[in-house]
């Protein structure tokens, strides 16, 4: 299992948001660090073949991010989700695992085991509009693994989540890594330190750091500020 | 041969399977296994556009049944007038995900939004089609024309509606879309009452070919328009630089 990035580049006008990146990811979580505007939720709009590039190709064990294959092995939880306004939280999963190509009685099973998993099982059979920011952003983790997918691509998953529903999704996505690609995009840095393998610092649209937590060498946080650190002391020389 | 194909297995013990579960994984044998097909994704959608869709499909027609059966034979404007009316599904439904924001969840399924636009089109097509062939087949003889120019004078402002619709949901985006498309269908029927009632001469035998034009042109015009919403749907997903 491999996903492979090879040069990729995306350009608005003026703007480089993603910058010739290049990257090759066995399964296991990956962590994309970066402030707001650095290039995290395009890369990833990208790699689940919703944006299309400038420049450079993504490939999944050999097919192009395009294919419907490719989408059939992927999870995808963006930053921003809306729902139709009638569905209850059991609905939705439905309707998505339908969207999925998921057989209506296997589909059933799965929700159900779902919405336990995320704590929203008593809340099923209500309406998304009444659930909580916590409750919705736990649906929408719920939707991105239905179809058990190979790779998984989560934008600022822990947005709203308190912290006993963070150590829950922690160990949720932990489980996850064994067996897919995992990117978890966050500027939530607890969130990677405890489970990524590996960590992508992303400053305008460039990867400025790639490894592990032992290669930072240091508080992951720390190490995290530094980088804009330098920014701004760059930004007050200009 | 075959016997010693027998003696060589009993005498052989078949080697313990390795990397099973690799292999499995390849083949793609999971819990989805059993995958709907197109026809049953195709199903599926019909449990998910809008019930208001519905009613309001619904209701167009009713009133156009009434309008058949309390009118005479010259008010075949009321049932032609209705038919935007109609319009106003299709061009909502088409619009409807980005509306809610679920678009760019839609785009990263397996049936991704491309599918799901198009799949609801078709639906509330066939229905709308299915709603106009009983309005024609009912009115015709009520009204005293022939099924084809009844045929025309129900399709036509059904198919102007939908292409000026179609159109306005690419170029708005959101509520704005959705309260355009209102204003269209009641434009259209509204000028239809207006012009008949002004000048009483939209329907007579010899304007027969300018209906014909336009059904055409706007039939065209539809069919453009309908390409390029899911050309903007899978502008997204499929690349053509590779």
């Amino acid at each position: 299992m491999e996903l492979v990035i090879d040069r990729l580049s995306k350009q608005y006008n003026n703007k480089i948001a993603v910058d010739r990146l290049s990257l090759k990811l066995k399964s296991g979580v990956v962590g994309l660090l970066g402030a707001n505007g650095a290039g995290k939720t395009t890369l990833m709009r990208m790699i689940c073949g919703i944006l299309k590039p400038t420049g450079g190709t993504i490939t999944f064990n050999g097919m192009d991010v395009s294919e419907e294959m490719f989408r059939d092995a992927l999870g995808y939880l963006p930053q921003d989700f809306g729902y139709y306004p009638n569905f209850t939280g059991k609905e939705f999963l439905l309707y998505m695992a339908a969207l999925k190509g998921i057989e209506r009685n296997a589909a059933r099973k799965k929700c159900d085991v779902l919405l336990k998993t995320v704590g929203l099982d008593h809340a099923a059979n209500k309406k998304i509009k009444t659930y909580s920011g916590g409750m919705k952003q736990r649906l929408g983790i719920a939707q991105a693994v239905l179809n058990d997918p190979k790779i998984l691509i989560l934008d600022e998953p822990t947005a709203g989540l308190d912290p006993k529903e963070r150590v829950r999704f922690r160990n949720l996505i932990a489980e996850l890594g064994k067996d897919a690609i995992v990117i978890l995009s966050t500027h939530i840095v607890s969130d990677v330190e405890h489970i990524a393998d590996r960590i992508l610092l992303m400053k305008d649209g460039q990867f400025v750091f790639d490894g592990t937590l032992d290669d930072v060498g240091m508080d992951l946080e720390e190490f995290y500020m530094q980088h804009f650190e330098e920014d701004e002391e760059g930004e007050q020389y200009e | 041969m075959s016997d010693l194909k027998k003696k060589l297995q009993m005498g052989f013990d078949a080697p313990a399977p390795i990397r099973k579960e690799e292999f499995l994984e390849h083949l793609n044998i999971s819990e989805n296994a059993n995958k709907s097909n197109l026809e049953g994704f195709l199903f599926s959608q019909i449990g998910y556009i809008s019930k208001s869709a519905w009613v309001f499909s619904l209701l167009s027609l009713i009133v156009a049944m009434l309008g058949i059966r309390y009118s005479d034979q010259h008010m075949i404007w009321i049932i032609s007038g209705m038919t935007p009316l109609l319009a106003l599904s299709i061009a909502t439904e088409s619009s409807r995900s980005e509306r809610y924001g679920m678009a760019e969840l839609e785009a990263t399924t397996k049936h991704s939004l491309a599918s799901v636009v198009l799949a609801r089109l078709f639906i509330i097509s066939i229905a709308d089609l299915v709603a106009m062939l009983v309005i024609t087949l009912i009115g015709y003889k009520a009204i005293g024309r022939t099924a084809v120019p009844t045929m025309l004078y129900v399709i036509t402002p059904f198919l102007i509606s939908v292409f000026l619709e179609l159109y306005s949901v690419r170029k708005l985006r959101g509520r704005q879309s959705f309260y355009a498309c209102i204003a269209i269908s009641f434009l259209v029927s509204l000028s239809i009452y207006f012009i008949e009632f002004e000048f009483k001469t939209l329907y007579k035998p010899e304007f027969i070919s300018a209906w014909v034009a336009a059904a055409i042109l706007a039939l065209i015009g539809v069919m453009v328009q309908g390409r390029k919403i899911i050309k903007n749907t899978e502008e997204i997903v499929v690349w053509n630089w590779l």
